[in-house]
């Protein structure tokens, strides 16, 4: 019964909550169920999807050396300057930015410089909060949207394991019960990085979507439509997955939606989250600002004005700041399939800036301490940015070569690798990860970059150095959190180790 | 073994391959048959009509709803089970051979897409995929129209955007399917000199406009044959065949012919497969399940050798004892569109304006872009991807508010008569609350098969009904009682509301 399994989780947590005096990055007591530190830690991660595939090498960049010959050669017109005296004229009075946003020398003997478009970013990685990790991707190239976004969410490089890695996590170690809501995300659809899963999601786009349907006998309706879904979510899983699955969503959204939103007027009726993004008047809005202030507010920060990520990482922010039990989130951004017109109106360069502005926005909101109005009580209000782990992807990169001569048409076609960025938490920053993958040595087709790093040490390193999961637990392997490779990759390679990159200490 | 020609079965495959019906539509519509082959034929026997939605002008969110208002009326509206039928499959196509607004110079090329679509429908795939790929709105959508090969290969590609699609999603698959229905990652379909050499045989056709005009220009296949600049065709290869003349429109080496040849390891036309495998998960459940190929096999059989005509794929599907199992009658979750129309059409709303239902002050083609589903704005070309999907926390509220609104509609073009639906208890003052409860549930299907609501669900709803107990009848002597207005419209909506009613 539902009911029985959730007593029986909270419980255990309570008894994994009690062992967090020795610390958030407790990993492992031997002999308990119920013992990492992701169960009753209070570690957060936030995943940055750019859709559509993102051109990594028009992202980070090189300025000098041999690779920038190549690029200049590969990028006749989509190349970006090297100097200051190379910037479009346009492209400064649009951007307000002419200097190169240099990471200085690459393992591989070349420089590189981040997207002239995201100094906010650069601004983070200069003062060490951030880092770039080179070459990421899986082996067995798949050029495909689709097949390649299945393989990123579910870090098996064949892509038919069917559940995603960060929902196995939560699966494990009985850490969440079925109608506990760990993870939101800011989009139309559950994430299927989080799926399947036994516990509950969020997904939404506005939490004013979480408004119930109030009308007449509001309560007794509420109470007898949670009973009608805990009665699906108890029928055979095997025979009827959809229907417990919608069951527990059901339960779930009923019973936590009144911490997110009432659809009331004034504190006292708000959601514990929804009383973070009231205005002055009590009205709710998606674009309203917050109640204290905050980089993350259209209001002081002009440059995140209209940008859809920094109001979907707005409300992360009231989400975290509200303490409701969600920690894992995910906001996304695109398109970036950019076949065609890749820079025509800049349309690349806007893309990056909004992830840049509104990734940093959220960063140093989560940075700073905050002053609440009277009456807000349970609320995180310190700095919180040592918790919070910020990780974008994108199912692949671009190809080497742009597809047409013609600087207004010109694109790239779907390809491999991508350099990631990471900030927050713990994260090391002020650096590269990873020789940067030569332009000219491609991998297993002609206009594809050579990987530098298999995904699956970059999310292990997520699991083990940022969630307390023991090295035992990570593979890769049978009834590990990391699928394996069942076979050498085309490129002659063998993923058997798990190998943690340093970005996390 | 022959399926069993009853009440239920008549429902199920109302539900699935059309929008449902009221109880006295589906008494009539199995009445009409023996059995259900022939039950099957009349769904199937609709006049590909040739109306065009009102599309035009830029493609705001204001201008695409009164297209979906449009094609909504067509939906609900539909007298004919065959034109709801129609309807279902147009949407399913919509959903497999994508295009989105939001890359549209114009929102016409919407809808002139979706009157394609139309006079397809139960038509002939190959010739449909033919005239997709110089749709408008298709060549707008996946970039045809800047896909002209350069003669400078040193920097340049042709733009791969269709020619991988059409491979992907439209025809092929990336894989050839293990023995469950699921892909089998060791078996490819194609390589990605394919997809290269398929996007150098797509180039060449333009829009142009002013002149409404689409046509292939030579000079804009340019290089396509010419890869270095000499000015000599370059022969390309595809599929391990050669030609210095592939053309995916027919003349003179058909590229398209190559693709519906294809077949795999078993021997079997891999198009069929793959448009089987798709319908069946829009008709019948997803994959992957046990033994799920074999079943498939037989379908693209009988597709390959009809020449690719979908409706003796469909007759096959739509009659097959499988399509009746409890294995189909418990997992397939309904999508917005579904969700909306069906229950219009249960309750008995036969006319519309395609606009607000209750007391919502948005129109149903915006509830239903809340709920996941933009129609004519896909969420990228693989469609709609279904299932589960569909169903999160944002969604559901979406869902029950409109269940809310619907049950509550008491007034105006969308309202539901509650006569009907309660029969002979409409009247009685003092009605069993228990009757009351089997009425609607009856009404809206949950009452047999694998879905039927339990008796703890039953006892919650009665619970509701009763205050917990405290009276023991509902006054339903007319329209307007209170007891009418909270308890019997709540039920309605509750049911609505429930998990088995997202599926169906």
């Amino acid at each position: 019964m539902a009911i029985t399994r959730r007593q029986f989780l909270k419980r255990g947590a309570a008894t994994a909550a009690a062992l967090t005096t020795f610390g958030p990055r407790l990993r492992w007591l031997p002999g308990t169920g119920v013992s990492y530190a992701a169960c009753s830690g209070d570690t957060i991660v936030v995943f940055v999807q750019l859709y559509g595939g993102n051109d990594g090498i028009n992202t980070v960049y090189p300025i000098g050396g041999a690779e920038r010959t190549k690029y200049e050669t590969f990028r006749p017109t989509l190349k970006l300057p090297k100097t200051s005296g190379e910037f479009d004229p346009s492209f400064v009075t649009t951007f307000g930015n002419s200097s190169v946003l240099s990471i200085g020398g690459n393992a591989n003997g070349s420089s590189y410089a981040i997207h002239p478009a995201m100094g906010a970013l650069h601004a983070l990685y200069g003062q060490g909060r951030a880092a770039v990790v080179n070459g990421v991707h899986y082996p067995f190239a798949d050029h495909s949207h689709f097949r390649s976004e299945v393989i990123w969410y579910t870090a098996d490089p064949l892509g038919t394991s069917g559940q995603g890695w960060f929902g196995r996590f939560l699966n494990y170690g009985g850490c969440f019960g079925a109608t506990d809501v760990p993870a939101v995300m800011m989009g139309d659809d559950l994430n299927p990085l989080f799926v399947p899963t036994q516990t509950s999601l969020f997904a939404l786009n506005r939490l004013s979507e979480l408004q119930f349907p109030a009308d007449g006998e509001l309560v007794e309706k509420q109470s007898t439509v949670s009973a009608l879904y805990d009665a699906s979510n108890d029928r055979d899983p095997s025979l009827f997955p959809e229907l417990v699955s919608i069951g527990n969503t059901g339960v779930a959204t009923v019973s936590k939606m009144q911490d997110y939103y009432k659809a009331g007027s004034g504190l006292a009726n708000a959601g514990k989250v929804e009383a973070l993004l009231l205005d002055g008047n009590g009205d709710y809005d998606a674009d309203n600002d917050l109640v204290y202030a905050s980089p993350l507010n259209p209001s002081s920060n002009p440059a995140i004005a209209g940008m859809d990520m920094a109001r979907d990482l707005k409300h992360v922010a009231a989400m975290i700041r509200a303490d409701v039990g969600a920690r894992f989130f995910h906001v996304a951004t695109g398109s970036f399939d950019t076949h065609s017109n890749q820079e025509k109106g800049f349309y690349h360069s806007f893309l990056l800036r909004e992830v840049s502005e509104s990734i940093a926005a959220f960063y140093n909101d989560m940075k700073q301490s905050v002053t609440l109005p009277g009456g807000y009580g349970g609320y995180q209000t310190g700095d919180l940015s040592t918790k919070v782990l910020v990780v974008t992807f994108s199912e692949f990169g671009r190809t080497i070569k742009q597809n047409s001569i013609n600087a207004g048409a010109a694109g790239t076609d779907h390809a491999t690798c991508n350099p990631l960025f990471v900030l927050g938490g713990t994260v090391v920053g002020g650096q590269q990860y990873g020789s940067y993958p030569l332009l000219d040595d491609p991998g297993q087709y002609e206009d594809d970059l050579k990987m530098t790093f298999d995904f699956r040490d970059v999310f292990g390193t997520v699991l083990t150095s940022w969630l307390g999961v023991p090295l035992t637990d990570i593979g890769p392997g049978p009834g590990k959190l990391l699928p394996a490779t069942t076979q050498t990759d085309p490129l002659g390679k063998n993923y058997v180790t798990f190998t943690p990159i340093g970005f996390l200490p | 073994m022959a399926v069993a020609w009853n009440f239920d079965n008549a429902a199920h495959l109302l539900r699935r391959a059309a929008f449902g019906g009221t109880p006295a539509e589906i008494q009539a519509f199995h009445d009409r048959h023996t059995g259900v082959a022939d039950a099957v034929a009349e769904l199937l026997g609709f006049r590909p009509s040739s109306k065009k939605p009102p599309g035009a002008g830029s493609v705001s969110a204001f201008n695409r709803l009164k297209m979906q208002r449009w094609w909504l009326k067509q939906m609900i509206a539909s007298k004919k089970p065959a034109d709801a039928a129609h309807e279902k499959l147009v949407l399913f196509l919509h959903n497999h051979l994508v295009s989105g607004a939001n890359k549209q110079p114009n929102l016409k090329y919407m809808a002139v897409q979706n009157q394609l679509f139309r006079l397809n429908a139960r038509g002939n795939f190959k010739t449909l995929v033919r005239a997709f790929n110089h749709d408008p709105a298709n060549l707008y959508y996946l970039d045809g129209i800047t896909n002209v090969a350069s003669n400078d290969g040193v920097h340049v590609n042709a733009n791969e955007n269709f020619g991988r699609e059409l491979l992907e999603l439209f025809t092929l698959g990336v894989f050839q399917l293990a023995p469950d229905g699921g892909p089998d990652p060791m078996k490819p379909n194609y390589t990605e000199n394919d997809v290269h050499n398929m996007a150098r045989a797509c180039t060449g056709w333009v829009v142009v406009k002013g002149t409404k005009g689409i046509f292939y220009d030579p000079d804009w296949d340019g290089g396509r044959y010419d890869d270095n600049g000499d000015d000599a065709p370059d022969p390309m290869t595809i599929f391990g065949q050669s030609s210095d003349n592939f053309r995916i429109d027919g003349q003179p080496d058909d590229v398209l012919d190559l693709v519906f040849s294809r077949t795999d390891a078993d021997g079997n036309n891999q198009v069929s497969m793959f448009v089987a495998r798709k319908l069946w998960a829009w008709y019948a459940y997803p994959p992957p399940a046990p033994g799920l190929k074999g079943l498939l096999a037989g379908f693209a059989s009988i597709f390959a050798n009809a020449g690719f005509e979908l409706t003796p794929l469909l007759q096959a599907m739509l009659s097959h004892d499988e399509f009746y199992s409890d294995a189909a009658k418990r997992r397939r979750v309904r999508h917005p569109v579904d969700f909306v129309v069906a229950s219009l059409r249960a309750l008995g709303v036969a006319k519309t304006d395609g606009k607000t239902v209750g007391d919502s002050d948005r129109e149903m083609g915006d509830q239903l872009r809340i709920m996941g589903m933009d129609l004519f704005q896909p969420p990228n070309v693989a469609g709609w991807p279904g299932g589960l999907t569909w169903i999160n926390s944002g969604t559901l509220l979406a869902r029950l508010d409109f269940a809310k609104n619907l049950a509550g509609s008491a007034f105006g073009v969308h309202r539901v008569v509650l006569k009907p639906i309660l029969g002979p208890l409409f009247g009685n003052a003092a009605a069993s609350p228990g009757a009351v409860v089997d009425a609607i549930v009856h009404r809206l299907g949950l009452d047999v098969g694998p879905l039927a609501l339990t008796s703890t669900q039953r006892t919650a709803l009665i619970a509701f009904a009763t205050d917990n107990g405290a009276r023991t009848s509902l006054d339903v002597s007319n329209e307007f009682t209170d007891d009418v207005k909270v308890k019997v419209r709540g039920v309605l909506s509750l049911v609505l509301q429930s998990a088995e009613y997202q599926l169906l």
